[in-house]
C-alpha cells in the first residue's frame, strides 16, 4: 500500500515536470511579445547582442502610447459583440444541425454531410470576393451583421457537433422515446445539454476563429466607428511598421480579452464532467 | 427500388431536415455559390484589365497538371502534413490525457497551452526567427552546430513543419479535453476494481471511447495541414532559396489568383486540391467505418 | 398532417388551460424556448435584411484608395478630410445616393512580397474585383506590381484611352504577366507627384494614380484629377 502511494506521488511529480516543460515552450512567444512590448525599439531588433529582459529600463510607456492613439474600449465593444454574435449563431445551427446528422437518419444524408465537408476543403480566399459583394448589395457594410456575417454558419461546428452526439450512448434517447417525447424534445430536453463540452469547444473555436480574422474585419469596414481589435491591430502595424515594441504592446492590449474568455470558457469543461458523470 | 418509408421514419426525416436547414442554406448561399463560381472560372482566362472571364474550356487544366510546380508543391504540402498531424495529434493527445486527471494547476496549464493560439502573428514569428538564425540563434547556439535551419531545403521543410506542429498542439488539445470529458467518469472506476493498470486503461478505455473525437481531430488537421497558407511567410523572406521546396499548394494558388491576377489558372489549382483532398477523405471514411468505435 | 396539428394544439391548450399565468410562461419556456428562438430570430433577421436591402445605400459613388499613406495623413486626405469634403462639393454628389470613400487604412507593397499574406491587398483585391474602385494612389513600384496583374485599367485602349489621352506625358507603363494580352509595357498609371496631392509630402518619394480595371466612373476619375491639380495637356 505504502508503495502505491510512493508511486502515485513520483507518478504526479514526473506528469508536472512534463507539464512545465511544455508550458515553458508554449509560453515563450507569448512572453516574448510582453517583453518586446517593454524594450526600446533599438533592443528589439537586436539580435547580437540578444537581449532577453529590457535593458534599458522598462518602457511601460509603449501601452499608454497605443492606448491613446486607438479608442480601445470601442475595438474591445465591436470585437466583443461580434465574437459574442458569431458564437451564438455558430452553436445554435452547429448544434442541430449536428444532432441530426449524427443520431438522426434521412434520405441524402451522406450527400449533404460531405457539402458540410467540402466547405472546410477549399482555401478560404476564394470566398472573400463573393461574401463582401453579398454584403455590399445587401447594404451591409460598415455593420455588425456585416462582420458576423461568414459565421452565420460553420461547417468545422457542424462536423465537431456531430462527432459529440455521435459518442453519446444510444439507451438515453430511447429511455426518452419510451417516455412519449418527440424528436425535439429528446433533443433540447436530453441531447444538447449532453454535449455541452463539444459545445464549449467550439465556443473557443469560434472565438478564437473570429478574433484572428483580421481580413473581413477590414473589407466590410472602412469605418472606424465599426472597426475590430484585429483589423485596428493592423492599422496600427502600418503606422508603426517596424516599431516592434509598440505593435507588440498593441497586440497584448488586443489579446487580454480572448485570454479572459478563455479563462471563463474552460470552466465549463471541468463542469462538463460533473454533469455527464452525474447523469450517465 | 426504393424501400417505403414507415410514419416514424418519416417523422424522423422531416425533423431532420428542419435541424439541417439554416446551415445548408447558410452553407449553399455563403460557401457553394462562391465555389461553384470558382469551378466555372477554372474553365475560363482571366488575365485581367478588366476583360472578365473569357471561356477556355480545360485549357487550364491541361497547363496546369502538366507544370512541374504544381506537383512540386502537391508534394511539399504533403510533407508538411506528414510532420503536422501524427505529431501535433500525438503530443496533443499526451499533454490532453495528462490534464485531464486530477492534478493541482490544471487550470493554469490549460490556459498555458491555449495562449500560442491567440498570441501575435508577429510575436510567433520573431521567436521563431530567432531560434531558427544561423549565426545568433538560440538552436545552433546551444547545439554548436552550424545549420541554416530555414534556408537549407533540405532542411527547411522540417523547420516549418516544427512550427506548425508547434502552433497545433493548443487547437487538438482542447478537442481532445473535450473529447475526454465526454467519457463517463465510472468506466475508469470499474476499470480500476478489476486491478487494471494506468496504461491498460488508457490503451482499453480511453483509446476506443476517444477513438470518434480522434477520427474527427485527424480528418480535420488533413484538411487543415493540406490548405496551409501562411505559415511559411511568418519566418521565410520572399527571397529565400528554400522557399520553391516549402511552398503549398495553396500559396501557388494565391500567387496565380491574386498576385498575378490569373484567377481561371488559380481556381483550376483549388480544383486539383480539392480532387486529391476529395480522394483522401474518402479514404478516411472507409477508414473510419472499421477503426472507429462507436457508443 | 393538419388533422394531427390540431390535435397538437388542443392537447397543448387543455394543458395550458390549468395552468396560472406564471406556470403557463414556465411551461412554454421549458418546451418551446428553442422554437420561439428559432422563429424571433428567423422573423428578425428577415425584417432586417430586407430593410438594409431596401433602405441603405449600397453603391460606390466614388472610391479611391490611398495605399501606404501614413496615418497622419489620414487628418488631410481621408474620409474626414477638406480634400474630401471639397470633392463632393464639386461634382454635387448626393450622399444619399452613393458613398464616397477616401480610403487610407491600406497597406501593402506588391513590388516586395506580391500582397502575399497581406490582408490589406486581399481587401484592395476585393474591391478591384467588385468593381467599386474607381482609383488607387500608391508608390510607382508598388503600382507597376500591382498594375502588371491587370488590377488597373489598360490607358492606351478602349475609352479610356480617349479620356486619359491629356495625360499621356505622364503614363506610368508595366508589363502584364499575362504575355497574351500584351508584351510590350501597358500603360496603368498617371504620376501625380507634382499635383497639388503629390506636393502635400504624403508620399515622400513620389506617387502614381491607377483606375480601377472594373470600375464604372473612370470620368469621375478624371474629374477627380483635375480637381487635384493634375495637369493635362492637350494633345
Amino acid at each position: 500500500m505504502e508503495g502505491s502511494i510512493a508511486r502515485q506521488r513520483m507518478n504526479k511529480i514526473l506528469t508536472h515536470i512534463v507539464l512545465i516543460i511544455m508550458s515553458f515552450i508554449m509560453l515563450v512567444p507569448f512572453a516574448w511579445m510582453i517583453l518586446t512590448a517593454l524594450k526600446t525599439n533599438q533592443e528589439s531588433i537586436s539580435v547580437n547582442p540578444f537581449y532577453i529582459l529590457p535593458h534599458n529600463g522598462w518602457h511601460w510607456e509603449n501601452f499608454a502610447t497605443v492606448w491613446k492613439s486607438y479608442n480601445f474600449l470601442i475595438l474591445y465593444k465591436n470585437t466583443l459583440l461580434m465574437i459574442f454574435w458569431r458564437v451564438v449563431c455558430a452553436c445554435l445551427t452547429a448544434t442541430m444541425a449536428g444532432y441530426a446528422f449524427g443520431r438522426l437518419k434521412f434520405p441524402g444524408k451522406s450527400f449533404l454531410f460531405s457539402l458540410v465537408l467540402i466547405q472546410m476543403m477549399v482555401p478560404a480566399q476564394i470566398f472573400i470576393i463573393p461574401q463582401y459583394l453579398m454584403v455590399s448589395n445587401m447594404g451591409m457594410l460598415n455593420s455588425m451583421f456585416g462582420l458576423v456575417f461568414p459565421g452565420l454558419v460553420t461547417a468545422f461546428g457542424t462536423y465537431l457537433l456531430k462527432t459529440g452526439y455521435e459518442g453519446l450512448p444510444k439507451d438515453l434517447e430511447e429511455a426518452a422515446m419510451i417516455d412519449g417525447c418527440n424528436i425535439g424534445q429528446r433533443f433540447t430536453r436530453i441531447m444538447m445539454p449532453l454535449t455541452r463540452s463539444s459545445m464549449v469547444s467550439l465556443g473557443i473555436f469560434t472565438a478564437v476563429f473570429a478574433f484572428k480574422d483580421l481580413m473581413w474585419p477590414m473589407i466590410v469596414c472602412t469605418n472606424a466607428t465599426t472597426t475590430t481589435l484585429s483589423a485596428g491591430l493592423a492599422k496600427m502595424q502600418g503606422q508603426y511598421g517596424s516599431e516592434y515594441p509598440t505593435m507588440m504592446a498593441a497586440a497584448t492590449l488586443a489579446v487580454l480579452p480572448m485570454v479572459i474568455i478563455y479563462v471563463i470558457f474552460q470552466k465549463q469543461f471541468v463542469e462538463g464532467i460533473a454533469t455527464s458523470g452525474g447523469k450517465l | 427500388m426504393k424501400k417505403k418509408m414507415t410514419l416514424a421514419e418519416k417523422r424522423e426525416a422531416r425533423w431532420a431536415y428542419l435541424f439541417v436547414a439554416p446551415t445548408m442554406i447558410g452553407l449553399i448561399v455563403l460557401n457553394f455559390y462562391p465555389i461553384f463560381n470558382t469551378v466555372y472560372q477554372s474553365f475560363c482566362k482571366t488575365g485581367d484589365f478588366g476583360k472578365g472571364n473569357i471561356f477556355v474550356g480545360l485549357a487550364n487544366y491541361q497547363a496546369v497538371l502538366s507544370a512541374g510546380e504544381t506537383w512540386q508543391s502537391l508534394w511539399n504540402t504533403i510533407k508538411y502534413a506528414l510532420i503536422e498531424v501524427p505529431f501535433g495529434i500525438v503530443i496533443a493527445l499526451i499533454l490532453a490525457v495528462l490534464l485531464n486527471k486530477k492534478i493541482g494547476g490544471r487550470s493554469i496549464y490549460r490556459t498555458i497551452f491555449f495562449l500560442p493560439m491567440v498570441c501575435a502573428p508577429a510575436a510567433v514569428a520573431m521567436v521563431w526567427k530567432w531560434l531558427y538564425n544561423t549565426q545568433f540563434g538560440l538552436l545552433n547556439n546551444v547545439f554548436h552546430a552550424n545549420i541554416s535551419w530555414i534556408s537549407d531545403p533540405k532542411i527547411a521543410w522540417i523547420s516549418i513543419g516544427i512550427i506548425g506542429v508547434w502552433s497545433i498542439i493548443g487547437y487538438n488539445m482542447v478537442l481532445f479535453i473535450s473529447g475526454l470529458q465526454e467519457i463517463p467518469g465510472d468506466y475508469y472506476e470499474a476499470a480500476s476494481i478489476d486491478g487494471a493498470s494506468g496504461l491498460r486503461q488508457f490503451f482499453s478505455i480511453t483509446v476506443p471511447l476517444l477513438s470518434p473525437t480522434t477520427f474527427f481531430i485527424v480528418q480535420t488537421r488533413i484538411i487543415g495541414a493540406l490548405t496551409i497558407f501562411d505559415l511559411m511567410f511568418m519566418v521565410m523572406d520572399k527571397t529565400n532559396v528554400a522557399l520553391p521546396k516549402v511552398q503549398s499548394i495553396v500559396y501557388l494558388f494565391y500567387q496565380y489568383s491574386f498576385t498575378n491576377g490569373n484567377k481561371g489558372y488559380g481556381a483550376t489549382i483549388v480544383m486539383v486540391l480539392l480532387a486529391f483532398i476529395m480522394i483522401l477523405t474518402w479514404i478516411l471514411q472507409q477508414v473510419e467505418k472499421k477503426a472507429v468505435y462507436h457508443a | 398532417m393538419k388533422e394531427k396539428f390540431g390535435k397538437f394544439l388542443a392537447s397543448e391548450k387543455k394543458k395550458l388551460a390549468g395552468m396560472d399565468r406564471r406556470q403557463k410562461i414556465a411551461y412554454l419556456a421549458e418546451y418551446y424556448w428553442l422554437w420561439a428562438l428559432g422563429i424571433f430570430g428567423g422573423l428578425f433577421m428577415a425584417v432586417y435584411i430586407l430593410w438594409h436591402a431596401f433602405f441603405t445605400v449600397k453603391d460606390y459613388r466614388f472610391y479611391v484608395l490611398f495605399v501606404n499613406a501614413p496615418i497622419e495623413a489620414s487628418q488631410e486626405i481621408g474620409n474626414r478630410s477638406a480634400l474630401r469634403q471639397g470633392f463632393i462639393d464639386r461634382m454635387g454628389y448626393d450622399l444619399k445616393e452613393g458613398m464616397v470613400e477616401f480610403g487610407t487604412a491600406s497597406y501593402f507593397n506588391a513590388a516586395v512580397d506580391g500582397g502575399t499574406n497581406n490582408s490589406y491587398f486581399q481587401s484592395f483585391v476585393a474591391v478591384v474585383e467588385a468593381g467599386h474602385l474607381d482609383a488607387a494612389v500608391m508608390e510607382e513600384d508598388n503600382l507597376k506590381a500591382v498594375g502588371a496583374a491587370g488590377r488597373f485599367l489598360d490607358l492606351s485602349r478602349g475609352e479610356a484611352a480617349d479620356l486619359f489621352a491629356p495625360y499621356a506625358d505622364r503614363f506610368v507603363y508595366a508589363v502584364p504577366y499575362d504575355t497574351e494580352y500584351s508584351e510590350d509595357p501597358v500603360p496603368v498609371g498617371i504620376d501625380i507627384s507634382d499635383s497639388d496631392l503629390g506636393r502635400m509630402g504624403v508620399y515622400e518619394d513620389g506617387c502614381v494614380l491607377g483606375i480601377g480595371a472594373y470600375s464604372s466612373h473612370p470620368e469621375d476619375v478624371k474629374a477627380f484629377l483635375e480637381y487635384i491639380g493634375a495637369e493635362g495637356r492637350q494633345p
